[in-house]
């Protein structure tokens, strides 16, 4: 990291500079796809595949055809297309509804609602059953759409048969940013249902009713829709962790490993959506992405788990997208802040389980670890001005190997909702320019009448930062530069630098 | 690797056939013309689904966009229920294991989409509004100009061409100093008040613009339609003027006037009045001492050798004189720096655009912008013309070791790229200071 | 399977000896989404009402309860079940270990009643055979909504001949009756033959006991 910021100010920049963060993305792409493509638990649908722009597979038995469409078949739903056109009856849509800055509908291929941001999905059934004749149009061209534009809007789609994810957005997300919330929705859905208990629905019924399974899920949905307009962590993929002294988070990794039982894939301890520790088996890594959509059904349901213990089925998509594992959810204080979270293969496993926590427990308290929690985050998080650099306002910082990040608390100038809103637009703008597909960039610096922004992709880390506008450039790397080593010196108590094996 | 294709251009209206079984008449113009009529009528009837999807949740802003796998779709609604699309097929190319695969955003479609916006001005300035030739002459009559337009025009279009100074539309000027300027523009003066026919002209010198008194929109679609029919963009470079079948109508004592540039024989034009009013008027294109004039004549005298006559004796003697005393300013071009400094500059006011590119992208030219500096040149530009838009000062640095930085102040735009290994911030930064301090009108402040 | 769990159960209770009781119980309360199981659970725990937004509890939640029956201290282990479709599959694997089910309709949602039957077959199909059963119609207090009448569940009761009870966690009406019956019920049929001898104790019929104890609502029909 030293290195990487004298390249800054010395202009001297070597090959190592590579930067890796657009495959990450790829890895998401393509991870999933691999995951739609071969499904194990269903191996008599056979589908044949083609690759589109990102090696994302896409079944070619589309939206319920049989084989290569007839002239008939395409006609017939164009027909049906035009027919729906007119039928559109607008003055469901309130404007109030039309001017929702974001809009993400769920829809199986046969046109059924199945989610919808705002608003009831019943009352938008017509408008989806527009979507589903619109991707089946294009399908027809032996073609897959992936968006629109008009004007500000940008409206993305993310086939995932059987089911169509929607995203209508006129935020200052690229594309590319849309998809990538279209995937964070579908794994959540995944997580309620697996792929592999879909796929054998729709295999047998076209026309199911995806919302009697997903009951009570909404407020995942909701949570997860409204958490990526705000939340930097799905912006960078990355999970934000407790800030805690170095030898407590180790305490707390060995209490953790304590809780090793068979089956056992998991431990968690996360204390208000912040990451603590992790503890796993040797052979498997918990996911990034895995890990949000745990966090964000925890987050979600804070309310409802109480402060017993649950047990509830969760499929995990990078794990294992036809299986389920079993989540043992405890919250460890009464103000729901600390909550230990086992991941099981045994369905059984839950009396094994309720045993381990009270080890884990017992461990914690031995080594004052839930004191030192509570601390943490009663202190909250640091502000920027304890970095000590006058001219810096804000920071986003990710580490690139172990997928975490450290931000400090909003401060002024943005103390208040719309200025905080604004900055997380303008950190969406700098990491949709710096991570553009078709041209992705090293290095973005602009000047503005409010403030100066620079993103700075290099190996290990990105680096998004808000300075003054009257910074010049060479305050602002000397600035970057000294921010870079407060952080440095810092790892051990801003990130989970090792994760425990059982 | 195939190149970025045109898969179909595509001007329909609606309203032509709005009963079922009466698609077909909506189609005023398909390429590729050979297709069926079924599936002319399948993919309009796409089209109009997402125009009118797009519109139930933001109504007023029409469709711009769609992209597919495989395909661009770009669309514009050129007159009221007039839309023109566009279609671009990706290019394919073949993964080391044997897949297929497309490859994204070859072309920024922005600037696809100027084009667009271009080929329905071109189409505008030679035979004027869609609706217009409708109502006067019926859909037959405009079936048959767009068929002929886009007939000559798709044999001409070469979309992997599309250099980066395609999306700023703007218009080449002559870096005369301001006392030549000021008589080239007498010049003009002199000529419209000798000759009352004579409505408008335009002067340009090497391809550069000199001076226009039609409008920036027409202005730049008549010099860059001169520039390609004539080759002037070249005359600088090979001083030998390459014009083909343009035989010279007249060749005068001074200079000579050219038979029409259009296949179509016509050189009427649509030109927009100050007023908003649409005029059509007569084209004469002049050619003396380097220079190409277009008149604009409100009718054709019956007698046309006799004002070309006239017009060669007056305007030949002030041409000469001023071109053999021309003065130019110092421009900033690659010799003034290392080869690897490269800039544009766009004034979005009077669209004067200059720059040490070419007009024409080539992609084996060594001058030529690379794909991922023309993507960061687009997107800075598209950001800069948005008025919401606060940043005026971007430096940006892409995967290989080129650097961008743009500034902007009142609404004009430098660009500048720089080739370097070395370079950082910071020496970038003082890089683009020294260069824009040659745009004095500029004050780029650090 | 069914002595692993017997097994695993001896040690939990063993392990729990530090909070003393005398005899534990798994009580489960399965019933259709939306019937408020939840509901009646907080307000027997905590004797509050969770009111606003419908929470739908995700999964299953664990919570104890120490109740004194004759002087002992019995505790109540008592699952709260999601009734959604597709915690059906996972609802059953837990019937096996419950000792008491309380299957709870909504009053006002007469699918929920009609789903009775469905519930009361899985039980009989997955439960242990002489499991304690209670049938609960829920939400007693919204009279003006009633969409079942309480004939309805009595007949419903006596026709799969099971002990009927309609309660409110709103008000509070019936529910602490409820889980304590069943605390009562088991702690009696956990006791042996030998510790019968010689305690005068009458046996304890939970049906007659529940119908002399219970309150009805107002207006009832």
């Amino acid at each position: 990291m030293e290195d990487d910021a004298t390249i800054l100010s010395t202009g001297h920049v070597t090959s190592s500079e590579s930067v890796d963060v657009p495959s990450d993305f790829e890895n998401l792409a393509s991870s999933n796809s691999q995951n739609s493509a071969s499904n194990p638990a269903n191996p008599d649908i056979q589908e044949e595949v083609f690759v589109s722009a990102d090696d994302q597979y896409v079944s070619d038995s589309a939206l319920s055809l049989p084989g290569p469409s007839s002239d008939d078949d395409i006609s017939f739903r164009q027909r049906k297309l035009t027919m729906l056109m007119t039928e559109e009856d607008e003055s469901e849509l309130s404007s109030s509804w039309k001017e929702k800055k974001s809009h993400i509908f769920v829809l199986t291929e046969a046109g059924k609602p199945v989610y919808s941001r705002h608003g009831c999905e019943d009352k938008l059934s017509s408008l989806m059953g527009v979507m589903v004749a619109i991707v089946s149009c294009v399908h027809d061209r032996n073609d897959t759409i992936r968006s629109i534009v008009a004007g500000n809007r940008k409206f993305v789609f993310l086939i995932k048969l059987p089911l169509v994810l929607v995203a209508v957005s006129s935020a200052l997300e690229t594309i590319h940013q849309i998809e990538i919330h279209l995937h964070y929705v579908y794994n959540t859905i995944i997580s309620v249902v697996s792929l592999s208990q879909l796929n054998r629905i729709y295999s047998t019924q076209k026309n199911y009713d995806l919302r009697r399974l997903l009951t009570g899920t909404d407020k995942f949905l909701d949570h997860l829709c409204n958490s990526m307009d705000q939340d930097p962590q799905y912006l960078l993929r990355a999970v934000k962790c407790l800030p805690l002294a170095g030898h407590m988070r180790d305490f707390v990794g060995q209490s953790l490993q304590q809780s090793k039982t068979d089956d056992l894939a998991f431990a968690v301890l996360v204390s208000s959506g912040q990451v603590v520790s992790i503890c796993r088996l040797k052979e498997h890594n918990l996911d990034t992405t895995d890990l949000q959509v745990l966090l964000n059904l925890v987050n979600a349901s804070a309310t409802s788990f109480h402060a017993g213990e649950s047990w509830l089925p969760i499929c995990l998509a990078q794990f294992n997208p036809s299986g389920f594992l079993h989540a043992h959810i405890s919250f460890l204080d009464e103000k729901l802040q600390t909550c230990l979270i086992f991941l099981s293969a045994d369905r059984d496993a839950f009396f094994t389980l309720c045993e381990c926590k009270k080890k884990v427990v017992a461990k914690l308290n031995k080594h004052k670890c839930l004191e030192a929690i509570h601390l943490a985050y009663s202190k909250a998080d640091y502000t920027v001005s304890k970095v000590g650099i006058p001219e810096l306002w804000h920071f986003l910082y990710k580490t690139n190997n172990i997928s975490q990040f450290t931000c400090p608390e909003f401060s002024v100038p943005y103390h208040n909702e719309k200025q905080r809103q604004r900055l997380f637009g303008l950190y969406q703008e700098m990491h949709g320019k710096i991570h553009n597909p078709a041209a992705p960039l090293k290095l973005h610096y602009s000047v503005s009448d409010e403030e100066t922004l620079l993103a700075w992709v290099a190996s290990g880390f990105e680096l998004y930062a808000t300075f003054s506008p009257l910074v010049t450039k060479n305050q602002a790397i000397s600035a970057v530069d000294r921010l870079l080593r407060w952080i440095k010196h810092r790892e051990d108590e801003l990130f989970m630098m090792r994760t425990l094996t059982f | 690797m195939e190149p970025i294709k045109l898969s179909s251009m595509v001007v329909y209206n609606s309203t032509f056939g709005p009963k079922e079984g009466e698609e077909e008449k909506k189609i005023l113009y398909y390429y590729p013309e050979n297709e069926s009529l079924y599936k002319k009528i399948n993919n309009i009837g796409l089209c109009e689904a997402l125009v009118q999807f797009t519109m139930t949740l933001s109504p007023g802003v029409p469709c711009e966009y769609m992209h597919t796998q495989k395909h661009d779709y770009i669309f514009y609604e050129a007159e009221e229920h007039y839309w023109m699309i566009m279609v671009l097929s990706k290019p394919v190319t073949v993964t080391s294991d044997g897949k297929k695969a497309t490859k994204e955003d070859q072309i920024s479609t922005s600037a696809c989409r100027v084009v667009l916006k271009e080929v329905y001005q071109r189409f505008h300035l030679l035979h004027g509004l869609f609706s217009y030739i409708v109502h006067f002459s019926g859909v037959s009559a405009l079936k048959d100009k767009l068929l002929e337009f886009f007939k000559e025009f798709l044999s001409s279009l070469h979309l992997s061409e599309t250099s980066v100074l395609h999306v700023f539309r703007g218009l080449m000027y002559c870096n005369l100093d301001n006392f030549t300027l000021l008589k080239f523009q007498s010049c003009a003066n002199t000529i419209q008040s000798k000759f009352d026919t004579i409505k408008h002209c335009i002067i340009t010198l090497n391809g550069h613009m000199v001076t226009s008194s039609l409008l920036e929109d027409d202005s730049q679609v008549i010099v860059s339609l001169c520039t390609e029919k004539l080759s002037l963009g070249k005359l600088s470079a090979s001083r030998k003027p390459k014009i083909r079948p343009n035989k010279p109508m007249y060749q005068l004592h001074h200079g000579k006037f050219l038979s029409s540039i259009f296949q179509s024989g016509s050189d009427r034009v649509f030109i927009t009045l100050k007023s908003g009013m649409i005029e059509q008027m007569h084209m004469l294109i002049y050619q003396a001492f380097g220079t190409t004039s277009v008149f604009f004549l409100d009718h054709l005298p019956t007698a046309l050798i006799d004002i070309c006559k006239e017009l060669d004796a007056c305007v030949g003697p002030l041409l000469s004189s001023l071109t053999s005393e021309i003065q130019f300013c110092p421009r900033i071009n690659a010799e003034n720096y290392e080869s690897n400094f490269r800039h544009i500059f766009f004034n979005q006011q009077s669209l004067s655009l200059e720059s040490t590119y070419d007009l024409k992208h080539s992609r084996n030219c060594t001058s030529s912008v690379p794909t991922d500096v023309m993507h960061v040149i687009c997107d800075i530009n598209e950001c800069f013309s948005d008025h919401a838009c606060q940043e005026k000062e971007v430096i940006v640095k892409v995967q290989n070791e080129s650097w961008v930085a743009a500034k902007k102040a009142n609404k004009k735009m430098l660009f500048v790229v720089i080739n370097s290994k070395n370079a950082n911030l910071i020496a970038v930064n003082e890089d683009v200071r020294r260069m824009s301090t040659h745009f004095d009108s500029m004050h780029f402040s650090d | 399977m069914n002595g692993q769990n017997q097994a695993r159960r001896t040690r939990i209770s063993s392990s729990l000896s530090s909070t003393e009781f005398d005899v534990s119980f798994k009580v489960m309360v399965i019933g259709d989404s939306g019937v408020g199981k939840t509901c009646l659970l907080v307000r027997y725990k905590d004797g509050t009402f969770l009111d606003g937004n419908f929470i739908s509890t995700v999964g299953f939640d664990f919570k104890n309860k120490m109740v004194e029956v004759d002087g002992k201290r019995v505790k109540l282990q008592i699952w709260d079940t999601a009734g959604q479709e597709r915690f059906r599959s996972m609802t059953h694997n837990f019937f096996r270990n419950a000792s008491a089910l309380l299957l709870v309709y909504d009053i006002c949602n007469a699918q929920s009643f009609v789903n009775v039957a469905n519930w009361i077959a899985d039980v009989k199909r997955y439960a242990s055979p002489n499991v304690t059963l209670v049938m609960i119609g829920n939400k007693s207090d919204c009279s003006s909504q009633r969409m079942v009448k309480y004939k309805d569940g009595e007949r419903l009761a006596k026709e799969y001949n099971i002990v009927f009870l309609e309660t409110s966690a709103k008000t509070g009406l019936n529910v602490d009756l409820a889980f304590e019956a069943v605390a009562q019920e088991l702690y009696n049929n956990s006791l042996t033959a030998a510790d019968l001898v010689g305690s005068h104790k009458e046996s304890f019929d939970l049906k007659n006991y529940v119908d002399s104890e219970k309150e009805r609502s107002n207006c009832c029909g």
